[in-house]
């Protein structure tokens, strides 16, 4: 383990240049003999000190000619396309420190405003005093964000309770579905997470031809109106199930995406060098 | 140490690895001046390369190292072989670095910068991961923190009050900052930030948003109509889906609720929408 951060530039010290150039040539050596072993792939590693004119080569000089011989005679293209040098590898690196960074703001972002959100509701901050008009921005998309959550769960709740009697289900539903436009035009996609989320559609019944039980399935969704028209009628008609099942697909892929990012941590470069070779 | 068996595992040992070893050689390159070449197939036979100042210059000196450059050609026939061979290498080394030290410069200074911010917005956090654990005890944090699907129907309505009355709060304030013409512009921006980072973070669900009421609205009427037009409101109900313009549906559907069009209007209005919808694939079926 290092002692401490090691600044990323060139030594100036000749003796301590020389001593961590054998050192980490050592660990360099040994981690491509650990990735060869352990994935039971063909590699090599070259290294030509500042003034030496014959190279450290894992695992040894033919071998290594052979791998370097194998890899000069594949196709051009298929040579370029996973190749980086010093600087494509370190564009590739920060991009991805960006990305870090921009997330972990994001994430700070947001807690900031719950924190603030909290004040305002316990009412230390009266009138929202001393807040710019950025962070007031920020806790109104929050305080929306959260007022239409909530009320989808409320719909929820009173939408199950309220499956008794015939003539309630009827002069319910009208007011629901009347107020569930409203909501969607102005909550952001970000709502419509939530919504994903929270209340996934449930499975149509066979038979949707009868509008009252179809208005009901309307309202038991929460105002998942897509999924229900288009399960509905695929039952009812071949031709519009076909594009029923494409948008279930569709919608379907988002979450698969996430969990492959989850799962995928180093993605392969796909980094076009920007230097082709010559 | 032995070969990883699980196909996908080896796959995923193999990704993590590879990127370890080129950034260990690229930090060799930086510290030590040195230059370093690695080439590694996959299982699938993809090459996978790293070199500084580039692959192919390390493999050209690795793969044929006895021919002197052409231009030290002069200095070989004065001097040995052999010094003429450091001499040569030794050049080539010094103006390959000096050519690529100013960007790798810059590119390292930024990385630095970078890994500075994070670490400040690391601290930051903790900050205020600390300041919610503060307020945790309160009940208003834990409604705020809470799964909204996990809130009971009174906990809710707390809620809702409360946050209802934050958002009047925050309007009132949102309209006294917009009577400022300086701070109308600001909000302005802000505005457009906000929806760009609502766009970013899911960008399909408008669609289905725009779509997904219009259905609801249309049937509506029809109900309101009465019994006789049930008939009429399904081909409106499914078309919804396989369109994207969702303004002309909606006109389409008032032009329907329209009593001008009786039953034989009725019949060329649907033929039309069919026709703008261009190739509908339930075209053959509904015509016959």
């Amino acid at each position: 383990m290092a002692r401490k951060k090691v600044t990323l530039q060139w030594i100036a010290n000749d003796s301590t240049r020389r001593a961590t150039f054998k050192k980490r040539r050592k660990g360099l050596m040994k981690k491509a003999s650990e990735l060869a072993t352990l994935c039971d792939v063909d590699a090599c590693v070259v290294v030509y000190g500042e003034e030496e004119s014959q190279p450290e080569v894992w695992p040894d000089v033919a071998e290594a000619a052979r791998v370097l011989a194998r890899f000069k005679a594949m196709p051009e293209l298929d040579q370029c396309k996973k190749m980086m040098d010093m600087e494509g590898f370190l564009n590739q690196r920060i991009d991805k420190l960006k990305e870090q960074l921009h997330k972990a703001q994001r994430e700070n972002r947001e807690r900031e405003t719950t924190l603030l959100l909290h004040d305002a509701i316990v009412g230390r901050r009266p009138g929202l005093a001393g807040l710019s008009a950025e962070e007031i921005a920020g806790l109104g998309w929050m305080v929306e964000n959260r007022l239409h959550g909530v009320r989808e769960a409320i719909e929820r709740l009173q939408a199950a309770a309220d499956k008794g009697g015939q003539g309630q289900q009827f002069s319910g539903v009208p007011p629901t579905s009347l107020q569930l436009q409203l909501p969607y035009s102005i909550i952001g996609p970000a709502g419509h997470t939530d919504v994903h989320h929270q209340a996934p559609p449930p499975h149509p019944h066979p038979h949707p031809h009868p509008q009252g039980s179809w208005l009901m399935e309307v309202a038991k969704a929460g105002g998942d109106l897509g999924a229900l028209v288009y399960s509905g009628f695929g039952g009812g008609r071949g031709s519009v199930g076909g594009a029923g099942g494409t948008s279930t697909e569709v919608a379907d892929m988002l979450p698969h995406l996430g969990g492959f990012g989850a799962g995928f941590g180093w993605p392969d470069p796909g980094l076009s060098p920007p230097f082709p070779p010559m | 140490m032995k070969p990883i068996e699980n196909e996908e595992t080896r796959q995923i040992c193999f990704t993590k690895r590879r990127q370890s070893l080129f950034n260990k050689a690229s930090e060799l390159s930086i510290l030590c001046g040195a230059m370093v070449g690695s080439v590694v197939f996959s299982t699938f036979g993809t090459p996978f390369s790293f070199g500084h100042p580039s692959i192919d210059d390390v493999a050209n000196r690795f793969l044929s190292p006895p021919p002197p450059p052409p231009s030290d050609a002069p200095a070989a026939s004065s001097g040995g072989g052999a010094g003429a061979g450091a001499s040569g290498s030794s050049s080539n080394d010094g103006s390959c670095s000096w050519a690529v030290t100013d960007t790798i410069r810059r590119l390292n200074s930024e990385y630095a910068e970078l890994r500075q911010a994070l670490d400040s917005e690391s601290k930051k956090r903790e900050t205020l991961q600390e300041a919610t654990g503060k307020e945790m005890g309160a009940r208003m944090m834990q409604l705020l923190n809470a799964n909204v699907s996990e809130l009971g129907l009174a906990e809710l309505l707390e809620f809702l009050e409360c946050l209802e009355a934050v958002d009047g709060v925050v309007n009132n304030e949102t309209a006294n900052k917009t009577t400022t013409t300086l701070d109308l512009e600001a909000t302005t921006t802000t505005s457009g930030g906000s929806s760009q980072t609502r766009q970013g973070l899911v960008p399909q669900p408008p669609m289905e948003t725009v779509v997904a009421p219009a259905p609801a609205a249309a049937d509506l009427q029809y109900q309101l109509l009465g019994g006789e037009h049930s008939g009429a409101a399904d081909p409106m109900a499914f078309a919804a889906p396989t369109t994207s313009w969702s303004s002309e549906f909606v006109v389409d559907g008032f032009e329907v609720d329209d009593p001008m069009h009786g039953g034989g209007g009725g019949g060329d209005d649907l033929h039309d929408v069919y026709y703008a919808l261009g190739d509908f694939p339930g075209d053959d079926q509904n015509h016959g």
